[in-house]
């Protein structure tokens, strides 16, 4: 739409480019391809089409996969597997799209980027009445006073909105250029670059990311966790082992309706307190639902938990009074002894003279205690009311277990130790601003060729813009006014 | 007078259509906030005023196309934006009511874990919002007053579908308990009802363009071709049969009741679809009038079947007697299986029918029907209706149709900002899906069907932008392009869920 000499420039290299030259070498006509936009248009939708058929057919890394594997036909089973379709998204030709589409992104733009450039470098400072019809938005006008007089006072009112003016006098008449946003001939660019960043990024977690997962238990600590490769579908558990170690100090689980179980949508969070032991150092932490915790590089974050029940603190009935014990402390009871509560069961059950746990339900919830005197430690039982009040025989003591907190066994915490992560998030973050850039504004140009008439001033106005034309034909309507006003005004 | 760029002032003024619904919403939430659920103050009343509201400013402004006068252009824009207001109000009033349900207990980000965009249904009505508002904030300018007419009937079939798919609160899962949800969501809704008034501008590029009727009709019928291949497990092409799922107290079941005479009439509809179809591919090979003539005598007759074929279904949803009594044989052994699989107990090889055969017995009286069962489905066949209607009229009054609208370029700007508009929501949608993702399960990228979707949304649209780059490549197929982004897009909101299973399908 425009044509200006740069774009006509632009619009020719571009017209040379599609017709073909007898004479170019292969390499020429492949970079020719590669490096043009079409061809870019035809990798998107490729590219749309493979992933068309990744959501289509179930991939082999879901949870659905083996349901959805048996319920093909052995034609199906053997076609799809044979041109990669359970697990599209890593098959060498959707890797080879990926990486095709980058290169064209690159060579595109770098092939684009000196027409843009010139916008910058060398603006179009002299225009003549010819050049002006040529322009998307035109008019002309008439007023008194001199070229030169005229021409400053343009420049002037359309410096006063918003436009940087420049007056070049040339041997007949005088063209006062103004021009707003040139860098915004620039702004596909800054887009493309951030998608390499994020592409960039993309490569370095598959090459070089290490996530896996850790369970763990109040009062233990760790230095190594499990991992699963997850990209050819088989699950292979190796050990990673981290530069500091891992102890886990408490877990509790808030509930929505406390009377009720340990189960998912019973549950508000899940919280992990750890505690961090690098080279001497401790460092206290929490990790808690969707809220990781970040130390060195590695991301702790709250993903599971091992349904049986257990309880987090319970208050028993002891030497007279009520006594509450954290899981794995030590409470000293007057008249008693020194108190810790070992182990929680919550359905318990007596199976060939040992305490069981028939379900992790809390159906019949009881406490095992050990308690040390100066006599030495004897193992005791703090039964709930029901059971305790149903007991017949007084073999053991009979304790109280008048309360508890519940809370899961075991959380299981997934690392994630991600050197992509930076890349990516850099390029989102330039993605958005160059998008908005791009968008929001527009390289708008206006032009006044001033020529004399007798004792008056001939105008010819002139505007253009790369993008946003309804709004530029408005904005391009009020600068004409506006120097016209000015010069009118100034009588 | 030459349109001159209007002052700040000037630009905030002129938005007062926009305000003025969005403040009355502001005053309807309060109220219900501080005085509780009085009168229509709650929210399934106030979708269903939205969407007469809708219903109304769809017929005006199409209307208004045809006839155009200024009181219906006054009357279409005062429905639309009194459908925004009550969209807008009782969407958030979802908000209130979720939080009373757990005595405002809140969760990890307080009372942020209410927020309305937990599943598809307050997801739809997001959508809506946002399509009516792009629209209402379009259609202030006259000369862009036949947006209202494209845009606000699909509006009106995905409302509908809204109200199909039921307004339960339910518990949120513990792991959508972040502030990015209302993030990421949000700016799905808003981004999804951009795309879908980009739709409607690349249709009315088309139009303009000068596409032949016969070709959009053809269109038309190849979609009317894919809902009846696919609803109902194939049951319309193959055995002229349709039931939908039944409810088993509030859970839909596996199984299907056939609806007398749906199956039947819907058969009917696809064949003469089909006839129709036949007839103007025979008109656009040999440029035969009688063959068009025909055409178009099909196409009126399998507009008025499919309405028939919407009324009939709604009728014996409502008034189907014993629901247990019209399931086919044929689903009796797929039943059986997945009773044996709830029960988590082995079968005998040949015993499923039995097995499906005596729990229904026994159960018969707690079966029912309802429109809820299958919501895409009827949503699908209410969409064609009302597909087959506009192109039906569209033909018709074809030059009608052509100078209510602008010219061709400055629908292609409007379209081109509209865009410009929906593709960086697309792309923060992409984003804040990711960074939210790697925030909570530590990867920012699965190629989850759900996240797929988006980026194929999105690739089509930078397909569309990339167009006006090339040269040659501008023009319809350009508007090829932004009608294929928001097909991705309807793809991804509702066939994702589904359709498929995956991490997204609660969405």
């Amino acid at each position: 739409m425009a044509t200006t000499k740069t774009d006509i420039a632009a619009t020719s290299k571009a017209e040379k480019k599609t017709s073909s030259k007898s004479g170019e070498s292969i390499i020429d006509r492949t970079l020719r391809l590669l490096s043009s936009v079409r061809f870019g248009i035809v990798l998107l939708i490729m590219l749309l089409i493979c992933c068309m058929i990744g959501m289509i057919i179930v991939q082999q890394n879901t949870e659905a996969f083996s349901e959805y594997f048996a319920s093909l036909t052995p034609a199906e089973k053997t076609i799809y597997d044979k041109l990669g379709f359970f697990n599209i998204y890593h098959s060498w030709y959707f890797t080879a799209l990926l990486a095709v589409t980058a290169l064209n992104i690159v060579l595109s733009s770098i092939d684009r980027f000196p027409a843009a450039w010139s916008y910058i470098r060398k603006p179009r400072t002299v225009a003549s009445p010819k050049f002006i019809s040529a322009q998307m938005f035109n008019a002309t006008k008439e007023i008194s006073g001199l070229p030169r007089t005229t021409a400053a006072r343009i420049a002037a009112a359309w410096n006063g909105r918003g436009m940087r003016s420049r007056i070049t006098e040339a041997d007949d008449h005088i063209t006062v250029f103004a021009q707003r946003n040139a860098w915004n001939r620039l702004g596909a660019y800054a887009v493309h670059l951030a998608l390499m960043l994020i592409f960039i990024g993309g490569f370095l977690t598959s090459r070089y990311s290490v996530g896996g997962a850790m369970d763990i238990l109040p009062g233990h600590s760790s230095n190594t966790f499990r991992t699963f490769d997850d990209g050819s579908g088989e699950s292979r558990a190796a050990k990673i082992p981290l530069p500091f170690e891992v102890e886990c100090t408490d877990l509790q689980q808030q509930l929505i309706r406390p009377e009720g179980g340990l189960d998912v949508m019973n549950t508000v969070d899940w919280l992990s307190f750890i505690r961090i032991r690098d080279n001497g150092q401790e460092i206290a932490a929490l990790v808690h639902l969707n809220t990781p915790f970040d130390y060195r590089g590695y991301r702790f974050f709250q993903s599971s938990f091992l349904p049986e029940g257990n309880a987090r603190e319970i208050t028993v009935h002891l030497g007279g009074r009520d006594v509450t014990i954290a899981r794995n402390q030590m409470v000293d009871v007057e008249g008693v002894g020194r108190v810790s509560y070992t182990a929680f069961y919550p359905d318990f059950a007596f199976e060939r003279g040992r305490a069981v746990t028939a379900s992790g339900e809390y159906a019949n919830p009881v406490a095992e205690l050990r308690i040390e005197t100066a006599e030495g430690a004897r193992r005791a039982y703090a039964f709930n009311r029901v059971m305790l009040d149903a007991q017949m025989e007084a073999k053991d003591e009979k304790i109280l277990l008048k309360g508890f907190e519940k809370v899961a066994t075991s959380h299981t915490l997934t690392i994630q130790y991600d050197p992509g992560r930076l890349p990516v998030y850099w390029g989102f973050g330039l993605l958005v601003v160059a998008l908005s850039a791009v968008f929001f504004f527009s390289h708008q140009r206006i032009w006044a060729v001033v020529e004399t008439e007798g004792r008056k001033s001939k105008i010819y106005f002139g505007g253009n813009t790369n993008r946003n034309r309804p709004t530029f034909e408005g904005r391009f309507n009020l600068l004409v006014k506006s120097a016209i006003e000015r010069g009118e005004d100034n009588e | 007078m030459p349109e001159i760029e209007s002052s700040f002032v000037e630009k905030l003024t002129s938005l007062w259509p926009v305000m003025a619904p969005l403040f009355l919403a502001v005053v309807f939430i309060l109220a219900r906030l501080y005085a509780g659920p009085r009168g229509f103050l709650y929210e399934g009343a106030l979708t269903v005023l939205a969407l007469i509201c809708y219903m109304s400013a769809a017929v005006i402004l199409v209307t208004n196309l045809f006839a155009k006068e200024r009181v219906l252009s006054r009357l279409g824009t005062i429905a639309l934006a009194a459908g925004v207001c009550f969209n807008l109000a009782g969407w958030m009033i979802r908000w209130i009511e979720a939080a009373e349900a757990e005595a405002w207990r809140g969760g990890i980000n307080g009372v942020w874990r209410y927020f309305p965009l937990d599943n598809l249904y307050p997801l739809t009505l997001g959508f809506c919002f946002g399509a009516a508002i792009t629209t209402l904030v379009i259609v202030r300018k006259p000369r862009y007053e036949f947006v209202g007419a494209l845009s606000m009937p699909i509006v009106t079939v995905i409302m509908t579908l809204a109200i199909l798919l039921g307004n339960a609160i339910n518990t949120l899962p513990p792991i959508l308990d972040s502030y990015w949800r209302p993030i990421h969501v949000s700016v799905a809704t808003i981004g999804y009802g951009v795309c879908l008034v980009s739709f409607g501008l690349a249709f009315a590029y088309l139009l303009k363009d000068g596409i032949r009727s016969e070709a959009i009709a053809i269109g038309a019928a190849l979609f009317g071709l894919l809902i009846y291949g696919t609803i109902g497990r194939f049951g319309v092409p193959f055995h002229a049969e349709y039931g939908v799922s039944l409810f088993f107290g509030k859970s839909a079941l596996p199984v299907r009741s056939t609806l007398p005479g749906v199956g039947e009439l819907m058969a009917l509809t696809l064949a003469v679809i089909v006839a129709a179809l036949a007839l103007f591919a025979v008109d656009w090979m040999k440029q035969d009038e009688k063959a068009k003539r025909w055409a178009w005598r099909a196409f009126r007759v399998a507009v008025a079947l499919q309405a028939a074929v919407v009324g009939l279904l709604f009728y014996q949803v409502k008034n189907v007697a014993n629901p247990a009594l019209g399931i086919p044989e044929r689903e009796f052994v797929g039943f059986g299986q997945w009773l044996a699989k709830q029960t988590q107990s082995m079968l005998m090889p040949g015993s499923e029918s039995e097995t499906a055969r005596h729990w229904i017995g026994d159960n018969a009286a707690s079966l029912t029907l309802s429109l809820k069962s299958n919501p895409v489905e009827i949503g699908g066949l209410i969409g064609l209706f009302v597909a087959l209607l506009l192109v039906a009229l569209f033909a018709w009054k074809r030059d009608d149709v052509m100078t209510a609208m602008p010219s061709l370029s400055a629908i292609d700007a409007l379209l081109y900002k509209s865009v410009s508009v929906a593709f960086p929501l697309l792309t923060l949608l992409l984003i804040t899906g990711a960074v939210w993702a790697n925030e909570s399960w530590g990867r920012y990228w699965g190629w989850d069907p759900k996240e797929v979707g988006a980026l194929v949304a999105w690739m089509a649209y930078a397909g569309f932008l990339h167009t006006r780059v090339s040269h040659g490549w501008r023009g319809r197929r350009s508007a090829y392009f932004a009608m294929l982004g928001f097909a991705l897009v309807i793809f991804t909101w509702l066939g994702v869920s589904y359709l498929l299973p995956g991490l997204h399908s609660y969405a």
